[in-house]
């Protein structure tokens, strides 16, 4: 499926880099527009008609499989499925990404958290953004991040399935960004005595 | 599409909205179901002002037996599989009680997890 995947990305990046040099091309001047009218004008050939309208239909259908392919499978990875007597459970990976955003955002020393939630068939993977206070040892601290998010997606989901989490530190927030910060919304906050006092 | 019930004195139609309906009522009396919905249909719902019952599918299929697929919000701090179990079993047990129906299956969509403070029954 992934080599399908990636010939149509080719096949399609091919086509529209023909589109985009011809449209450079009859705009700078290189193709008249004649010519492709006389060019076109040799097709009244039968076999060559039958032979491009073979060609166009051809192009429809291969189009039409590979938009079906990419759907499916979006379709397909976008969720965490599981059964119960009365039917299927299906869990939206935004849903999981939103318990994984609330339960990190608790936590002393997380100032944002961004998670990233993919399933596959090696199991979940979770790639979390983070942005934490200078006050903290990351090592430290990411590994009871990992720990912990793991446990809850098992508790909360009920699976026994491998969990891999990735943490990326994207920024760290000193306490001096944070006091300078502060300090400007009060002063736009600071009311100007007997503003708005008029004769 | 309507189910067909035959009575002695004639036929009793129950339209698939009335199934839908008492699928949103059951679900939002589970605790920890934040609220029906949440997919894109029934965003649409939401934005025309509709209830909440159309966002879900209910198929009748040739045995008269009913298939629900309810998309939900579940509450942060519940399990999800808990949840949705308990929606299942109160789904079924209401329609089976107040229809009279068979049901083939429930599948559930947990669309989203939010927090007491984002519910809005």
């Amino acid at each position: 499926m992934r080599v399908l995947t990636k010939l149509g990305i080719y096949f399609y990046t091919i086509i529209i880099v023909i589109i985009g040099v011809a449209m450079i091309s009859l705009a700078v001047g290189v193709i008249n527009a004649y010519e492709i009218a006389a060019f076109i004008h040799t097709f009244n050939i039968t076999n060559i008609r039958l032979i491009m309208a073979f060609g166009g239909a051809l192009l429809i259908l291969v189009s039409l499989l590979f938009s079906q392919v990419i759907f499916t499978k979006i379709k397909r990875e976008k969720t965490i499925a599981f059964q119960t007597p009365n039917g299927e459970v299906l869990v939206s990976l935004s849903a999981v990404e939103d318990l994984i955003r609330r339960t990190t955002i608790e936590v002393e020393g997380i100032k944002d958290a961004r998670p990233d939630v993919i399933a596959g068939k090696k199991g979940i993977e979770v790639n979390l953004r983070l942005t934490l206070n200078d006050e903290i040892n990351i090592p430290e601290f990411t590994a009871r991040i990992q720990d912990m998010i793991k446990s809850r997606i098992q508790e909360m989901l009920g699976i026994d399935e491998a969990i891999i989490i990735k943490i990326f530190v994207a920024k760290i927030v000193t306490k001096e960004i944070k006091a300078r910060k502060k300090k400007e919304i009060e002063q736009e906050e600071t009311p100007i005595p007997f503003q708005g006092y008029k004769r | 599409m309507n189910q067909n019930i035959k009575s002695e004195i004639g036929t009793i139609r129950i339209h698939k909205k009335v199934i839908s309906s008492i699928a949103t009522i059951a679900a939002k009396e589970v605790e920890g179901v934040a609220r029906v919905g949440g997919s894109i249909k029934g965003f649409i719902y939401s934005l025309l002002k509709q209830n909440q019952a159309g966002s879900i599918d209910v198929n009748i299929d040739n045995n008269n037996e009913v298939s629900l697929t309810i998309p939900i919000v579940v509450m942060y701090d519940y399990s999800l599989p808990e949840v949705a179990s308990r929606v299942q079993e109160n789904v079924r047990k209401m329609i089976e009680k107040s229809t009279e129906l068979n049901i083939k299956q429930i599948d559930i969509n947990i669309q989203k997890v939010e927090t007491k403070e984002g519910v809005k029954k």
